[in-house]
């Protein structure tokens, strides 16, 4: 995508983003019977005008395979007034253990593709480590580290100083239609 | 094959060396490393950079060499001879920073550690991921001391010294305030000022300055009454206070000994009584002067005024007569007709000469005014009286008291109390005992944190008396309030909260006991009862962290009432909103401040006194501090804001997306801009105005619009409550799980294989529900089956004799009349095929018929089918809920006349003319028919009052021969079956397992232990009869549960309908039943989309003037125990309602069942009485609910004190809980001349439509027949409510006869409650007079509203087709 200059003015249109797709599932992860948190933050240009921009997937064990299927559906409308500030997908992975209690098992982020069209995504999954305490209380009792600011997952710069764990990958995949930036200058 | 063979080590050595090359490890020679005849060159040596190599062993490196030597890889090598090679790849440091201490950690990545949590059942738990709210809430709760007011080890002195101290406190509050003297400093003040102002202003004032001293005289006179009644009520307080101290001084004379500390100093200043005389006598002059003006200002100028008006008036009648007599002299001579105009005659009558006020009386005012003084204001000369209370009486010790009372003292010791501090119900920690001090305080000074993980609903502290330290037992229980916010243990105070017990102790020793009667005084002879009592003195805040950050959870809002303020969802109610609108806009409260005049230095107003200086400052509270988030947005935004706002694509989607209700289903939206047209927004926005200024509808005046707003406003916080609670979703809502077949059902399905076969006895199989999104436009039909009728009315008998003539009253003289009454007479097989019934079905504009059939009780047996479209094609149950479509059916005769002119030469053909005359209709609304899949009964036609041309009384010999026949109806009824198809699925009620409506459930003002009851007793009930419709608490209109028998209070019924006739007779009960029928029928399904069953009160319900079967019940209820009739309200199924309530009146054995939204009324035992099983009987005292193997209300014995026939809720008769209604109902007048525009209103609209209902006709309008039937449908009012009259049809038919001549007359009169003009046109269409074909027709109509008290309307509408016979037939 790029801006070119072209004369702007008012077209009496708007710029329209569909994204349309599904969170397909997660792997790689230490243990199964993972749901994953997600939402979608866009800038204060952007309204949502259809669709859920947050939600829950189900918890989802397979038996003889390394891989959760989650097959969540997203389908959200936004219309913008810019570009700044394009929406960003951002997930939790979490763990429900034998008990039936949660745990964060990684943070993780990706932008919504700026070109139409489908796209298959890989998201890999983060957490942060704790002390060695926290570590082996992890080890014992389960829990984990978790940020206090969540919107540092898309937003911080200041991410480096994070002690972080690589965890699994999940799979994302996105129909983008873009509707209306060619009014606007804007190349797809 | 060879055998194996083994070679020696050396041998093997030396094969291996002719296969393998082994690189030797010594350093190879330097030429071969080299370009032949080349000496190696050290670029080092030469100045060039060859950077770091990297450090590989000097051995490794030999036989690397060594190897690539073999090859003949002379190519690795560089011009030194060594192996060429990068340089070290490997970075001395680290990219990535090393943070090594916690410490320097960011704050903005700090991470904390979470233990794994279980799941959060509900929302109670604090969201921890969303709100980012970690586990450090803390609540801090200071429990400080508890003072007993009462207690149950209190001697009689210790209940007198409490009085005393209590009233003392009251005392010195007053004292402090010291209103006596800021009034009379004001009233000094403000005597002066009128002073000056007189003085300043001359002879002549002019108008402002009259309004100013009007207004400070009226100042003075509110002063002064103000200054009185303070006086009076310190004085009053002092009296009681010092009478309290008597009684404790004979008290303790009489017993001896003391036991408490108090003690009472009267303190008496002396003063000048001729100084205080003085100031006595100017104090009546000055009030007996202001009387004066007042006199002057309010009586006189008005008697002038008044006098002057009569004066014009008297001239102008003077001058008329003068002119009618001119006339009049004129008109004898000339006609003889003698016009006198009514409106001179009248004229005279109206003026009349005013009174002359009484003078001013100075002598009885200056008596009134000095006894006035004498009663509220100290005298002159008494002396100022101060009271004080101290702690210095000795108490007497335990050795030197009688023995009962050494008891009492020697109990206080054991019995030690502690609180119990309950946090969302579970126990959170307890104080120490303490044992009870002798002036009954415990001080226990502690403060508890509590860290907190769910959402604060709930703090509740119980009191725990031990005895012997053994038995405890929890005296009573309060609930502290959780704090908003704002409260901090920072900045709260110790704040006091109440708290009673109702637990009954009585005592051997001295102690008075609690709840138990005692004498405290010796000369009393009525004993008092006392509850312990107490207050505590503690206090409730967050805490702060060692950042003085508030440890509160976020999200929690302020709250204003306790109970409703912790839900999010509550905080837009606007029926809490209406109370405190003005409190939350600072703007019009400075407004109002300042309009009022509010006395700065009243000490009241003090709150008040930031917003009257408001303004000087400007707009003090409109600032608003700006943070802009995005800096760079504006200049690269497309376009601007505004523009993008006014996108319409952009604002459909929007408010789709919002769910607003006029785009919620919206499937197909325009792909481009210029598609979309602003006419899609024209009915949301005026919707958006009208929420402003709700329409004015023609004639609807001020009344009506407050009720309209406050039901729109009901409905929208109710509306939005569910809609947001509609997103929450259960598991069962979303995996539907089939039950795995275990053994049991196993075990049946063999044993249904091994069944006989009984091919001829057929099973009823159950419908499927069809599920909503299977539904298109055309597949939902509504099968009515019309089965058969009774007792029809038939058209009377004269018409036999003419049988040209059929369907019309014979209107022509005398003879006509006569031969009526004699037709009646007939025996009642002549009656038969005087009829040709059909029945006409329609919903939303569809209408099918049935087949004519002949007789009184024709038996059609036809099912017809009506097609059903969704509002929006949207068949979502949510949807459906709200239809609020209603089936109509109508019963018709079909009447063939002739309509061949007489006099045509052609007497072989007859041309007939077919027209359908209107018997009476029956409405169904969908809601019902939705809710409950199928209706199924005989049911009452709803049939005019007076039906010309018909006989209504038939004579049913069956029933007449009944003795309890007095109540039966006789009415017209028609078995009819309705259901739709295919079936739809009625959304679920709302089940417990769904955490939204569970949190409904819970919201409650009841204690929870009567809470906890009524769900005991309801699953009881439902387990013995699950069928039978039983309630015990109800959600009121603020979405709380309530009990059922708080709604049940005597309430006086408007005495217009009372007076005149006595109040036990069947009339008055029919009077009072017709109001309250009157009153519109709203279902709640309706209104409340699906939600649950709202229950208003009665003064809701008269206000919002529509309601559903409860509010109807429950108000004719009311009235009736006004009355003192023994009455109940009985819940129980009825057709075509399902669970309904209806009201049982019991009268010496008999037994009268009252559908309050009808206001018919059957005996219990009538076979046509709708009710069909009877559940439970409610009053106010007590629910019984009925465990009778019969439920038919013919067969249950309704006798509620057998308990083996009715299970009560309250297990003795308890004093009844305090009712939520009103003590009395306020019934403003209706305005008449506000029903007489109405009138006007809907007979010029039934006029035009009429009109446009017959395009291709010319519509005339008989005048003389419209004024007499607006004599007639005067009249009709009156009779209807009493239903037990005979219908007067003969009478209404002479009124007739005599005055239009030789008609054909075709006409009903109806009657319906006043909703709106709408209502009333369909009703008068579905009578299809209008449909008349005849050329010479003429129609009549008269229109009467009967107005009773509280704009309940009564319309009736009289519409009559007539036809001049004398015309027709030349």
């Amino acid at each position: 995508m790029k801006m070119s200059v072209k004369f702007v003015g008012f077209t009496g249109k708007m710029a329209e983003v569909h994204v349309i797709g599904q969170l397909v599932g997660a792997s790689e992860f230490p243990s199964h019977s993972l749901f994953c948190k997600w939402g979608l933050h866009a800038g204060g240009a952007w309204k949502l005008i259809a669709g859920l921009k947050g939600g829950q997937t189900h918890v989802d064990n397979p038996e003889n395979e390394e891989h959760a299927y989650w097959s969540h559906p997203i389908d959200v409308h936004y219309a913008t007034k810019g570009l700044q500030g394009w929406p960003r997908l951002h997930l939790q992975v979490w763990h429900q253990d034998m008990h039936g209690r949660n745990e964060l098992y990684g943070y993780g982020f990706v932008h919504v593709p700026s070109s139409p069209g489908c796209h298959d995504i890989e998201c890999v999954t983060w957490k942060p480590n704790g002390t060695f305490q926290e570590e082996m209380m992890q080890q014992f009792v389960g829990g984990c580290p978790q940020l206090k600011n969540p919107d540092l997952v898309y937003a911080g710069a200041d991410r480096y100083k994070l002690h972080t764990t690589a965890m699994g990958k999940v799979q994302i995949r996105l129909n983008v239609i873009l509707r209306n930036f060619d009014k606007y200058g804007v190349e797809c | 094959m060879h055998s194996a063979e083994y070679n020696g080590y050396n041998q093997q050595v030396e094969k291996e060396k002719v296969n393998y090359f082994i690189p030797s490890s010594l350093p190879p020679e330097a030429a071969s490393k080299v370009e032949e005849d080349a000496q190696p060159r050290y670029l080092e040596d030469e100045g060039f950079y060859v950077g770091e190599k990297p450090i590989v062993l000097q051995q490794n490196t030999n036989i690397l060499e060594n190897r690539l030597i073999k090859h003949g890889g002379r190519g690795w090598f560089g011009s030194d001879g060594q192996v060429d090679s990068l340089p070290n790849p490997v970075a001395e440091m680290a990219t990535k920073p090393w943070v090594d201490s916690l410490d320097e950690l960011d704050p903005c990545v700090e991470t904390v550690y979470v233990k794994a949590q279980p799941r959060a059942v509900e929302d109670k738990y604090l969201q921890i991921i969303q709100n980012q709210v970690s586990d450090e809430n803390e609540l801090q709760i200071d429990i400080g001391s508890i003072n007993f007011i009462h207690h149950s080890l209190m001697s009689r002195e210790h209940v007198l010294a409490s009085n005393i101290t209590m009233m003392y406190d009251e005392y010195r509050m007053i004292r402090h305030k010291n209103y006596i003297t800021f009034y009379t400093d004001k009233l000094a003040a403000l005597r002066n000022a009128v002073e000056t102002l007189k003085e300043t202003l001359g002879v002549d004032p002019t108008a402002l300055q009259k309004s100013r001293i009007n207004d400070f005289t009226a100042e003075i006179r509110r002063t002064t009454q103000q200054l009185s009644t303070a006086e009076s009520s310190e004085r009053d307080m002092m009296r009681q206070i010092i009478n309290e101290w008597e009684a404790i001084k004979s008290l303790r004379e009489e017993q001896g000994y003391n036991n408490t500390s108090v003690r009472l100093v009267v303190k008496k200043e002396e003063v000048n009584y001729q100084h205080d005389l003085n100031n006595w006598e100017t104090e009546v002059a000055h009030q007996v002067d202001e009387r004066r003006a007042e006199y002057d200002v309010i009586i006189l100028s008005a008697h002038q005024e008044e006098m002057r008006k009569y004066q014009v008036q008297l001239q102008e009648w003077k001058q008329n007569r003068l002119k009618m007599k001119r006339i009049r002299k004129r008109m004898q001579r000339g006609s003889k007709e003698n016009l006198l105009d009514p409106s001179s005659e009248v004229a005279i009558a109206d003026i009349i000469k005013p009174d002359k006020p009484p003078p001013f009386d100075d002598v009885t005012v200056k008596n009134e005014v000095m006894n006035d003084l004498i009663v509220n204001r100290r005298n002159p000369g008494e002396a100022r009286i101060s009271l004080e209370l101290t702690h210095t009486t000795t108490i007497t010790p335990t050795p030197s008291v009688p023995p009962s009372e050494a008891n009492r003292r020697r109990a206080m010791q054991k019995t030690s109390s502690n609180l119990r501090v309950l946090f969302n119900g579970r126990e959170v920690f307890q104080t120490e005992p303490k044992i009870l001090s002798s002036d009954f305080k415990l001080n226990f000074g502690s403060i508890f944190r509590v860290r907190i993980a769910q959402w604060p609903e709930s703090l509740k502290v119980g009191v725990v008396d031990t005895l012997r330290l053994v038995s405890k037992s929890i005296t009573s229980t309060f609930y502290l309030d959780i704090p908003p916010t704002t409260v901090h243990s920072g900045n709260v105070r110790l704040g006091v909260s109440g708290f009673t017990s109702n637990k009954v102790e009585s005592h051997t020793h001295e102690g008075v006991g609690s709840g138990t009667p005692f004498t405290l005084r010796t000369n009393e002879t009525n004993p008092t009862s006392l509850n312990t009592k107490g207050q505590l003195i503690s206090s409730v805040s967050w805490s702060l962290d060692a950042n003085g950050r508030v440890l509160a959870p976020k999200g929690l809002v302020e709250r204003e009432d306790p109970i409703s303020g912790a839900n999010p969802l509550k905080s837009n109610d606007p029926v809490i909103a209406i109370g405190a609108e003005r409190l939350q806009d600072p703007e019009s409260l400075t407004k109002w401040v300042q309009e009022s005049r509010l006395d700065p230095n009243d000490p009241e107003n003090a709150a008040l006194v930031p917003f009257m200086q408001g303004n000087k400052d400007g707009d003090v509270f409109l600032t608003q501090d700006y943070f802009r988030l995005e800096q760079l947005q504006e200049e690269f935004n497309f376009i601007t804001e505004e523009e993008f706002s006014r996108l319409n694509r952009f604002r459909l989607l929007r408010l789709r997306h919002e769910e607003i209700p006029e785009f919620r289903n919206i499937s197909m939206l325009p792909c481009n801009e210029h598609e979309v047209t602003e006419s899609a927004f024209t009915a949301y926005e005026r919707r958006l105005k009208e929420k402003d200024v709700v329409k004015m509808e023609r004639g609807v005046d001020g009344d009506r619009i407050e009720v309209l707003k406050f039901r729109q406003n009901v409905k929208d916080a109710v509306l939005h409550r569910f809609y947001t609670s509609r997103h929450h979703y259960s598991l069962q809502d979303m995996v539907h799980e089939e039950q795995v077949p275990d053994i049991g059902t196993l075990g049946a399905s063999i044993v249904k294989i091994a069944e006989p076969r009984r091919p001829l006895k057929p099973v009823r199989k159950t419908r499927k529900k069809a599920m909503s999104q299977n539904l298109t436009e055309g597949s939902v039909r509504i099968l009515v089956n019309v089965v058969r009728g009774y007792n029809i009315p038939t058209r009377q008998a004269s018409h036999s004799h003419q049988p040209d003539r059929r369907g019309e009253v014979q209107v022509g003289g005398a003879m006509a009349a006569s031969s009526l009454r004699v037709g009646q007479h007939l025996d009642p097989s002549s009656k038969s095929y005087l009829v040709a019934p059909f029945v006409a079905a329609s919903f939303q504009d569809a209408t099918v018929t049935t087949s004519v059939a002949q007789g009184p009780s024709p038996s059609w047996n036809e099912e017809l089918q009506l097609p059903f479209c969704a509002p929006n094609s949207d068949y979502n149950a949510s949807n459906l809920q709200k239809v609020d479509d209603v089936l109509f059916i109508h019963l018709f005769d079909r009447v063939t006349e002739d309509a061949t002119p007489t006099n045509t030469e052609d007497t072989a053909t007859i041309i007939t003319r077919v027209q359908n005359h209107w018997l009476g209709s029956y409405e169904l609304p969908f809601s019902t028919i939705y809710q409950r899949g199928k209706i199924d009964g005989t049911f009452k036609i709803k049939v005019p009052p007076v039906l010309l041309g018909y006989n209504l009384e038939r004579e049913i010999v069956l029933y007449r021969l009944k003795l309890s026949l007095k109540y039966q109806s006789s009415g017209t009824y028609l078995t009819i079956f309705v259901t739709l198809e295919p079936v739809l699925k009625p959304m679920d009620p709302p089940n417990l397992t769904n955490p939204t409506t569970l949190r409904l459930k819970f919201e409650s003002q009841e204690d929870v232990s009567l809470l906890r009851r009524c769900v005991t007793y309801l699953a009881d009930c439902n387990k013995r009869y699950p069928n039978r419709n039983v309630k015990t608490t109800v959600i009121d209109i603020k979405g709380e549960s309530v009990l059922i028998t708080r709604f049940v209070r005597p309430l006086p019924p408007p005495p217009e309908l009372t007076e005149a006739t006595n109040t036990n007779t069947i009339i008055t009960l029919e009077k009072i039943a017709r109001f309250v029928s009157l009153i519109p029928f709203v279902s709640d399904n309706v209104t409340y989309a699906g939600i649950c069953d709202l229950w208003s009160t009665c003064d809701q319900f008269m206000q919002m003037l529509c309601g559903d079967e409860e509010e109807h019940a429950i108000l004719l209820l009311n009235y009736f125990l006004h009355l003192g009739k023994q009455a109940y309200l009985l819940l129980g199924t009825a057709v075509p309602e399902g669970n309904t309530a209806y009201v049982l009146t019991v009268d010496h054995n008999e037994y009268i069942i009252w559908n309050a939204s009808t206001g018919e009324y059957h005996d219990k035992s009538d076979p046509h009485s709708p009710l069909q099983s009877v559940g439970a009987l409610i009053n106010d005292t007590n629910i019984w609910f009925n465990v009778q193997t019969q439920d038919t209300p013919m067969r249950v014995r309704y006798n509620v004190t057998r308990m083996s026939d009715w299970k009560a809720f309250f297990p003795i008769t308890a004093t009844p809980l305090p009712s939520i209604q009103p003590e009395s109902l306020y019934y403003p007048p209706t305005d008449q001349s506000y029903v007489a525009n109405l009138i006007d209103a809907v007979e010029r609209t039934l006029k035009d439509r009429i009109v446009s209902w017959r395009p291709r006709h010319i519509t005339r309008w008989n005048r003389s027949g419209n004024s007499i039937l607006r004599q007639i449908v005067k009249g009709l009012e009156e009779r209807v409510s009493r239903k037990t009259g005979v219908m007067v049809n003969t009478g209404h038919n002479e009124q007739l006869l005599s005055q239009l001549g030789d008609v054909r007359f075709t006409g009903y009169p109806m009657d319906q409650p006043y909703t709106g003009v709408e209502a009333v046109v369909s009703a008068v269409r579905s009578t299809e007079v209008h449909k008349i074909q005849d050329p010479d027709v003429e129609f009549s109509m008269a229109v009467h509203i009967h107005a009773y008290p509280a704009s309940v309307l009564a319309v009736w509408v009289y519409v009559a087709a007539i036809v001049n016979r004398r015309r027709h037939d030349l």
